[in-house]
């Protein structure tokens, strides 16, 4: 238990620092960039005073390093800034964007898993039969091919030609389609939650589940070649307990070590997909926000993206510890 | 920088695996194509003409439609059946400019962006990654956090974020082929997007830099960096006599698999429109995105051939890792 | 004279690599008396191995036992097979059981009840993220269920990965595994019990896998390359115990090793391999002292003497021939190196036989006789305790 916590608490303060280190960075990035927001906010035929006046408003007028503290003593006190076209708390708009974002992450994370690993460890057990190499072949499309593109051929196949899956949107948010059946008994609302969910899921999580496909068959084949998985055999251990406990279990620590190196990947990847289905999350919204130059919504979303995968981060590690006694947590 | 036994195995896998002969065909035929844009277009790829848009590509049937026509000064109605010709072997778009011209054309931002994308990240990655591992202690850890910093964004998200502070900035360049005189009727210059190359390698160098850390701490310990260092050579001189070159394989295998990411990075920041030319394969799949219903090969035709350039690169970069990572081998005793 | 506890028969383990293919046991003839100690001794790469995973039926792809038979004692096994079906003559024969005939079922019971085995690198035969207690007591578990019948199927795994701590292994059998610890002379046992893999020393891993081994109370132990790897000192601790363990419990064991100086303190029988067959088997003073296979009498050449500091270590000149079978030498494997082929060794490829009736000593060998005459009036080999067999012949 000690060394949980102290392994928790070093990692924390790393995490702390890196997070320290994604606020410097875009707060530079503002700073860097040659749009001036006062500009961006006046009226087109605004007077030089005016302008003048919304930069002092803005708190423009101060020094660089003044700026600065103020935005991070802000941002710790989870003030984001305001945005620069609508004038709203840049934390209200993403929260609102955000279940969107992170419902579909989470389930092309959820669709990836579930079909990669079986199939993994299918295809390292019957390593050479025609079901392995079509596995192979497809992961290799499938690490492959960009995700907008399958999500335009998807909707060209699936939406377009047959009709059967909506090419776009997010009427509903899988909240409010749940409180609609618990409290209405009406399913219409997860139907349409389910299906507007089906492409974008897919479309996002293929690379990934060709990814971790990938790893799971590498890691399989390599620990099904470990002497002691023959001293296991030796020893009469079942066959399905021995899959799991010595070579599943094993296998696993680059499986879940690369899921959580990609969550970020997923999270910069609905970005694009997110465009092509129209649905409004993070990624619609960071676009919107990088055509117009608002950068406090950018900066917020940057930040959020960061913290969130330097706490994904820290909880892979701890995972992989408990599953591997080799890594010292200390 | 290669060692023999580098090139033997590296022959004897490419004989031994017939797939990986084909990814490297696939690659090889994708940057000749690039190369020799101008003289392989059959057409130039940004000639519009309105009258022959939405064409299909050949051997596939368009539909019968009429269309009142100014012909001889008369308005005739004529019943014109859009069908695919080997004029236009893979169609038109929607302003009637040829889309294998075009795609032929996209190969070249693609292979353009990744190689000199990926020679930026190699030459800052390596530079870090080297003195990082080499020197360890606080010059280690300052740059790791750095390091750290970045990797902790999307690297999509810090593309955009870079493109929005720097704005598209693009360079054209004549384009030899066609100022030489060789070819004709083709562009004359060809578009470098600078702030998407540099964007790609503000987040592609992490990467190297961490492999070469992580190789240059390995060698630092090996008993010629150290019998070099007792000789009194100079810590800059090791690392590039001694400690870069034995570090250089496994950091140009993870360069051939980062060509692919570059690759799909740049078709995803063209898609998104922030290509800085419009000669680009992720361009002209968005631009498909509103015919879908009628023209489907606008959106299809450049990402097969994003996935075949992909496709070849990540079977390049397999074969590189069976035959020189010694950790996995296949088959035999 | 002792009952055979296991009888092998024409052993043939093929490997069928991008190669070629490999023969690594071809013809393999020998048997296992109860309570004995049958020492396998070999060149690298002469097969010795391969025979302790084909007895344990532990060939994986490419390879594959492909011919022989190899049949165990055990009456009741017997008893329980004998009049199901027509095709019990090549199951049963009155106590033996063949278990190569055997369904894959019961076949799979045998290890962890009947067969032992104890792996060359201790550090790779365990694995490195359960603790060592806990792999012991597995092999405890198991023993009890496959000694009770029971199956084990999809729904026990998915109870077993549902539950907090492996519900696999009862407490009692944690408790064995503590005792067995015990019994290997592992200090502070209850300590050690829930350390990992690494946190063991080479030596006390290795006792940790004879305990393993020991947990299934095994009729047959095979051991292959036990001592390899560790210090003189603590590979002597790892042959008494065996030895030791040899005479409380009286089972069998087969010892894969290349060092005769292991041979000579534990074996009461020693087999000599070479590409894959059998050279000679013999009583193990017999073998030592008048070797009649000129290879045997080369690797105990080959070996340093001690009494005699300088006298000239002679190595067998050449080596190993390639197993791959499109290149294996039609008459005697060893023909090209002998010092006593002749024309005739190129051609026929000697069976084992009986030196002379009675004294169970064979060996495949035009020349035995002369060999052994020869050895006869030689001084008696002396053996150490680290003198290897390939000292001299091959580097590992």
């Amino acid at each position: 238990m000690k060394e949980v916590l102290t392994f928790l608490a070093r990692r924390s303060i790393q995490g702390i620092f890196v997070v320290w280190g994604v606020i410097t960075t875009v707060f530079l990035f503002r700073v860097i960039s040659p749009t001036n927001p006062a500009q961006l906010m006046a009226p087109d035929d605004a007077s030089p005073e005016l302008v003048r006046q919304i930069e002092e408003d803005l708190g423009l007028t101060e020094p660089i390093f003044v700026q600065y503290v103020n935005y991070v003593i802000g941002v710790v006190q989870g003030d984001l800034g305001f945005s620069y076209m609508t004038n709203t708390p840049v934390l209200r708009r993403i929260l609102h964007a955000l279940p969107g974002t992170l419902e579909l992450a989470v389930a092309a994370l959820l669709f990836a898993v579930i079909v990669s690993i079986p199939l993994g460890i299918f295809s390292a057990m019957y390593r050479g039969t025609k079901i392995d190499s079509t596995s192979n072949l497809v992961s290799l499309g499938g690490v492959s091919t960009p995700n907008f593109w399958l999500a335009i051929m998807m909707v060209l196949f699936i939406s377009v030609q047959f009709g059967l899956l909506p090419t776009s949107g997010r009427p509903i948010g899988l909240g409010e389609a749940t409180g609609l059946l618990v409290f209405q008994g009406d399913f219409g609302g997860l139907s349409s939650w389910v299906a507007h969910m089906i492409l974008p899921t897919i479309a996002l999580g293929t690379y990934f589940m060709a990814l971790l496909f990938r790893l799971t068959r590498n890691g399989v084949l390599e620990e099904m070649g470990k002497e002691y998985i023959l001293a296991a055999r030796g020893k009469g251990l079942p066959e399905p307990l021995l899959m799991y406990r010595y070579v599943l279990r094993n296998s696993l620590t680059p499986v879940v070590t690369v899921t959580g190196l990609q969550l970020g990947g997923l999270i910069g990847g609905s970005v694009v997909v997110e465009s092509v289905f129209a649905w409004p999350g993070l990624g619609t919204l960071f676009i919107r926000s990088l055509n117009v130059s608002d950068w406090p919504m950018m900066q917020g979303i940057l930040i959020l993206v960061g913290a969130g995968y330097v706490l994904t981060n820290i909880a892979v590690d701890f995972v992989n510890a408990k599953l591997n006694p080799q890594v010292d947590l200390a | 920088m290669i060692s023999d036994r580098t090139r033997t195995s590296l022959k004897k896998e490419l004989r031994s695996n017939a797939v990986a002969t084909i990814g490297v065909i696939l690659l090889l035929s994708m940057i000749v194509m690039a190369l020799f844009a101008p003289m392989l277009a059959p057409h130039d790829p940004t000639d519009q003409d309105s009258s022959r848009n939405h064409q299909p590509p050949v051997f596939f049937g368009g539909e019968e439609e009429e269309t009142t026509r100014m012909i001889d000064g008369e308005i005739r109605t004529v019943t014109e059946s859009n069908v695919g010709s080997m004029t236009h072997p893979l169609g038109t778009d929607s302003n009637g400019r040829d889309v294998l011209s075009r795609t032929i054309y996209g190969a070249r931002t693609s292979i353009l962006v990744a190689f000199s994308a990926m020679l930026v990240s190699l030459v800052v990655g390596t530079t870090v990654g080297m003195v990082s591992g080499y020197y360890g202690g606080n010059t280690d850890t300052v740059l790791m956090r750095f390091v750290d910093i970045v990797l902790a964004f999307p690297a999509l998200l810090i593309t955009l974020a870079m493109i929005g502070v720097f704005g598209s900035v693009n360079v054209d360049i004549p384009d030899p082929l066609v100022v030489s005189g060789l070819v004709s009727g083709r562009p004359t210059h060809l578009t470098v997007p600078i702030t998407i190359t540099l964007a790609i390698s503000s987040v592609i160098w992490v990467w190297i830099a961490r492999v070469a850390r992580g190789e240059a701490i390995a060698a630092k310990n090996e008993e010629y960096v150290i019998a070099a260092r007792t000789m009194g050579m100079s810590n800059w001189k090791i690392i590039w006599k001694h400690v870069l070159p034995n570090s250089i394989t496994p950091i140009l295998v993870l360069a051939t698999i980062q060509v692919a990411s570059i690759i799909i990075i740049e078709s995803s920041l063209s898609f998104l429109g922030f290509s800085g030319t419009n000669l680009s394969w992720g361009y002209d799949i968005a631009a498909g995105r509103d015919y879908l219903g009628t023209s489907w090969w606008l959106s299809t035709v450049p990402g097969l051939f994003i996935v075949v350039t992909v496709v070849g690169i990540n079977l390049l970069g397999d074969l590189l890792r069976d035959a020189l990572d010694p950790g996995i081998q296949r088959g035999g005793l | 004279m002792t009952p055979k506890i296991l009888k092998v028969r024409d052993l043939t383990t093929r490997f069928f690599t991008d190669a070629g293919q490999v023969n690594a046991v071809s013809g393999l003839n020998f048997d296992l008396g109860q309570g004995e100690v049958l020492a396998v001794v070999g060149e690298s790469g002469s097969g010795k191995s391969v025979t302790g995973l084909s007895l344990m039926d532990l060939i994986e792809a490419p390879g594959e036992i492909t011919d022989g038979e190899i049949w165990f004692r055990s009456p009741q096994l017997a008893d329980e097979l004998g009049g199901q079906k027509e095709k019990e003559k090549e199951v049963v024969d009155g106590e033996y059981v063949n278990v190569r005939a055997v369904s894959p079922a019961i076949r799979q019971s045998l290890c962890g009840t009947e067969f032992g085995m104890i792996f060359q690198d201790p550090g790779a035969a365990f694995n490195p993220s359960l603790t060592v207690g806990e792999q012991i007591a597995e092999a405890v578990e198991c023993n009890k269920r496959l000694d009770r019948g029971d199956t084990y199927g999809l729904l026990d795994l998915i109870r077993d990965i549902l539950s907090p701590k492996s519900s696999f292994v009862s407490s009692e059998s944690y408790e064995r595994a503590i005792e067995l610890l015990d019994r290997v002379d592992i200090p502070d046992p209850i300590d050690r019990v829930d350390e990992y893999p690494h946190q063991f020393s080479g030596g006390m891993l290795q006792r940790a896998m004879v305990a393993q081994a020991l947990a299934s109370d095994p009729t047959v132990l095979i051991a292959d390359e036990p001592t390899t790897g560790l210090d003189v000192t603590i590979q002597a601790g790892i042959v008494d115990l065996l030895r030791e363990l040899r005479v409380e419990t009286g089972m069998s064991i087969l010892i894969i090793t290349h060092n005769l100086g292991v041979v000579s303190e534990i074996a009461d029988r020693t087999a000599v391999m070479y590409a894959g067959e059998l050279f000679e088997v013999g009583p193990t003073p017999q073998v030592f002292e008048r070797p009649a296979n000129p290879y045997t009498d080369g690797l105990l050449g080959s070996l340093p003497d001690f009494d005699d500091p300088n006298a000239r270590i002679e190595p067998i000149p050449g080596n190993v021939p390639n197993l791959l079978a499109h290149e294996m030498p039609s008459g005697c494997s060893f023909a090209d190196r002998c010092p006593k082929a002749t024309e005739e060794c190129a051609e026929i490829n000697p069976p084992l036989e009986d030196l002379t009736e009675g004294d169970d000593h064979r060996v495949a060998c035009l020349h035995a006789e002369t060999t052994r005459r020869v050895a006869e009036l030689s001084v008696e080999s002396p053996i150490r305790a680290d003198s290897r067999v390939d000292s001299g012949v091959t580097n590992e």
